[in-house]
């Protein structure tokens, strides 16, 4: 496990990390989701021992890294830095050779690394990671850049290592992946936690504001009325299609009943889903 | 930590500038062996001493053979980051001494093939060993200031830069001291081993040692607090 208290990082005067609490639990696939420059990185540096935390406490036991994939050792062709790294890392050769084999770059080992594309770095850069018997791993982005079926395998051998009991921590930007594979999600927003939990939770919080969608024939006119209804924020809207969030003193089914009263057009209405990036980009 | 060393140290050979650093130091070496009349065991006036030669060949272009090669053994990785595959699995004091230690063995080796070569060439397997302790301790210190320049800097170019400008500077100023003393460049070069050259003694040796342990702590201190 690996546990974040009160952690904060400071880079010169610029204060990156705030408070931070969080834990990476055995067993469960644990993502940090944010926007560009939120402060995931700077978490996994802390984690990885980049970076030393201005204050708190980074408590963790052994830890394999997949760090960016554009930094590697350029002169050195996959199948030496595949060797270097599992002999660093104390892991079994033929096991990379296998991850190897299976993200379909073993034909490629032997050339440089600077001849490979970006999706070939994600991929040798995720299978040093994979390798190693490791309390927790790591994974900054892992399939950015890299083609589907890869991409489906990656995540496919991320799980197994949470069913083997593993600590898992991911980041990335597709929110679908995340939302599909996380056990367990911490939203960063400007150096802080805002929401954490796991997706029903923070479904569930979400949707105490009560999205909903109403389709109409005449969105111009009800979105008037609806802007009167002081219970109700209009989320969005199209000429077909109007979202709104409403307020937990009413009822859905006396606003619908007030824009019947009204004779307005109302074909149809249900509760929004929330989806992950609906959740994490949220203006706030 | 073995395999960093093995890596660094490796990679030194496989560049073109080490080439023509055996080039040069093999020709130089082939040249003192050929001329027995200059280049003597036991000189008289107007002599020179055989090891002192290929020693102060090495002690003058050490740190600039070193700062070329090994100038970006630190700032390099930080430079491109690829520092951060081993930071997670090794310690910094592992980083470091393995790193610390390529520059040492490949400087030990560049002798060895060195006083080699003229010893082979000579028949004459009489070594100086108080000449060559000195030899060997100003490399420990040429290793300790090349690890504690590269820990300084970010960037590779600059930390390169730096060693190269040391390497010439240090010479230069032995030299200058050497035709007229002067006190600044005395307690400069007291810094450093040609500070402590004449007499080559045991005293000496500890000295330049010194230097290097206490160059190896602050180098040491700066890197395992380096955010990378």
């Amino acid at each position: 496990m690996i546990e974040l208290k009160h952690v904060n990082k400071r880079f010169k005067n610029k204060v990156v990390l705030d408070d931070i609490n969080l834990k990476i639990a055995d067993g469960k696939i644990t993502a940090i989701v944010g926007p560009n420059g939120a402060g995931k990185s700077t978490i996994i540096g802390l984690i990885s021992g980049y970076f030393r935390p201005t204050s708190g406490e980074v408590a963790h036991g052994t830890v394999s890294v997949m760090p960016d994939a554009d930094n590697l050792y350029a002169q050195m062709t996959g199948k030496a830095f595949l060797k270097y790294m599992c002999k660093i890392k104390k892991a079994d050769y033929k096991d990379a050779l296998h991850i190897a084999d299976v993200l379909e770059i073993s034909n490629d080992l032997n050339k440089k690394m600077s001849t490979y594309s970006f999706g070939m770095k994600k991929k040798i850069s995720f299978v040093q990671a994979y390798v190693g018997d490791f309390d927790t791993y790591i994974f900054d982005e892992p399939t950015s850049g890299v083609d589907v079926p890869s991409a489906k395998v990656m995540l496919g051998l991320v799980m197994q290592l949470a069913k083997q009991g593993k600590g898992v921590l991911l980041t990335s930007h597709n929110m679908t992946e995340l939302e599909t594979n996380s056990d367990y999600l911490y939203i960063l927003r400007n150096g802080k936690i805002d929401q954490s939990g796991t997706m029903q939770d923070l479904e569930a919080d979400s949707l105490a504001q009560n999205h909903y969608v109403f389709t109409t024939d005449d969105a111009g006119n009800l979105v008037t009325f609806l802007t009167e209804v002081p219970q109700v924020d209009i989320v969005s809207k199209t000429d077909g299609q109007v979202v709104i969030a409403l307020s937990d003193d009413m009822a859905i089914e006396d606003l619908v009943m007030k824009i019947l009263t009204q004779h307005l057009s109302l074909t149809g209405f249900w509760r929004d889903h929330q989806h992950l990036a609906d959740i994490a980009f949220a203006d706030k | 930590m073995w395999q960093i060393f093995k890596k660094d140290f490796l990679d030194a050979f496989k560049t073109k500038k080490n080439i023509f650093v055996y080039i040069v130091f093999t020709g130089m070496a082939y040249v003192i062996a050929k001329n027995k009349e200059t280049f003597v065991v036991n000189p008289d006036a107007g002599q020179f001493p055989l090891f002192g030669s290929v020693d102060v060949m090495l002690l003058i272009f050490g740190l600039l053979i070193a700062g070329a090669l090994f100038g970006g053994i630190v700032s390099g990785e930080v430079d491109r980051q690829t520092i951060r595959f081993i930071v997670p699995y090794v310690s910094r004091v592992k980083i470091y001494a393995a790193k610390f230690l390529a520059i040492f063995v490949y400087l030990v080796l560049l002798s060895v093939v060195t006083f080699g070569f003229v010893l082979v060439y000579r028949q004459k397997f009489d070594l100086p060993w108080l000449d060559i302790s000195m030899l060997f301790v100003t490399f420990l210190y040429v290793a300790a200031l090349l690890m504690l320049i590269s820990s300084l800097f970010n960037q590779e170019k600059l930390s390169i830069f730096t060693a190269a400008i040391v390497g010439i500077v240090l010479p230069v100023l032995a030299l200058i001291n050497a035709i007229q003393s002067n006190n600044i460049i005395n307690f400069i070069l007291k810094l450093t081993p040609f500070g402590y050259l004449e007499p080559a003694n045991w005293g000496s040796i500890l000295s330049v040692f010194a230097l290097s342990v206490g160059l190896t702590v602050i180098g040491g201190l700066i890197f395992s607090r380096k955010e990378v």
